[in-house]
């Protein structure tokens, strides 16, 4: 728990860093779609950059126990469509709405937060429901 | 210097994913299951990621400017549409679903894993699916599935996007 809080803290301080040094929301879905498909600007290739390689130290440091879930391939590629298609409807991810929208306190950031926990929730109901 | 900080920027916030143990898509699972195994982790990181953020912004907008930028560049819509209503339902099913979100698959795919691969690539071709909408353009191959019946909001999109600027909606 008290690691989530520190943990929290230094993404939020992360977040932060990008909206002082150049005054850019640090949107990870919203900088994917820009790179290859928008604006292709550096600063958010170098921001993806980060993020890949802090998981990679994270990665060598000590090793997260479970990166993968039971998931078939088929499951995991259908989750990333939707979600592909979910982010550039809502304009933002987890990032761009959940942690620098909220702390921006905008209303649609709010709404889109409550919202990705509503169907996560419904979803993680639903699918024990099915399964059993 | 923008790209610099950018990197860091970017090596902060995967860094505090990975310290808050949300590279790991079975935390996010855990933290959609409140009548389950419920982990609150997602939580409590959120809760103080969003503080600090907030605080440290509210500093930063009074001195004016970014150290490195003319202005902000804050989105400026406040609509609350059905398109942002529907993308953010679809995008918290896909988080059910899955556990991964873009950030943690990219740090997690930094961190070694396989599925995040997976999943970033479908990822890619559901984005360019709403791109492709977007410009009134035929889904790209691959994406025909995620493409289909979103014809109707592509109209809302173009509309808005005229009228609010195309970054202008976080």
């Amino acid at each position: 728990m008290v690691q989530a809080a520190l943990g929290g803290v230094l993404a939020g301080i992360g977040a932060a860093v990008l909206y002082v040094g150049i005054g850019r929301i640090a949107g990870i879905g919203g900088s994917i779609h820009q790179v290859l498909f928008g604006d292709r600007s550096r600063w958010r290739l170098a921001f993806l950059a980060g993020i890949l390689l802090a998981g990679a130290i994270a990665g060598w440091w000590s090793p997260p126990a479970h990166l993968e879930t039971d998931l078939s391939a088929g499951g995991i590629a259908a989750a990333g469509l939707i979600s592909g298609v979910g982010t550039r409807l809502a304009n933002g991810c987890t990032s761009g709405h959940g942690l620098c929208g909220i702390g921006r306190l905008s209303p649609r950031s709010w709404v889109a937060s409550t919202l990705f926990c509503v169907a996560g929730i419904g979803t993680t109901l639903a699918v024990r429901g099915v399964l059993g | 210097m923008k790209s610099l900080i950018a990197g860091l920027a970017g090596l902060l916030l995967g860094g505090g994913l990975a310290v808050a143990g949300l590279l790991e898509p079975s935390a996010i699972q855990g933290a959609l299951d409140p009548f389950g195994a419920f982990d609150p982790r997602l939580y409590i990181a959120l809760i103080c990621g969003t503080t600090v953020y907030g605080v440290i912004r509210w500093f930063a907008r009074r001195r004016g400017a970014p150290g490195f930028d003319t202005r902000f560049h804050d989105p400026t819509s406040t609509v609350i549409d059905r398109q942002l209503v529907l993308g953010s339902l679809l995008f918290g099913v896909a988080w059910g679903l899955s556990g991964f979100c873009p950030g943690l698959a990219l740090g997690n795919l930094g961190a070694g894993g396989g599925q995040a691969l997976v999943f970033l690539a479908a990822l890619v071709v559901g984005m360019g699916a709403v791109g492709g909408l977007d410009l009134e353009s035929t889904p790209q191959e691959g994406a025909s599935a995620a493409g289909f019946g979103l014809g109707e909001l592509a109209a809302d999109t173009i509309t808005l996007d005229r009228i609010g600027g195309r970054n202008g909606r976080t």
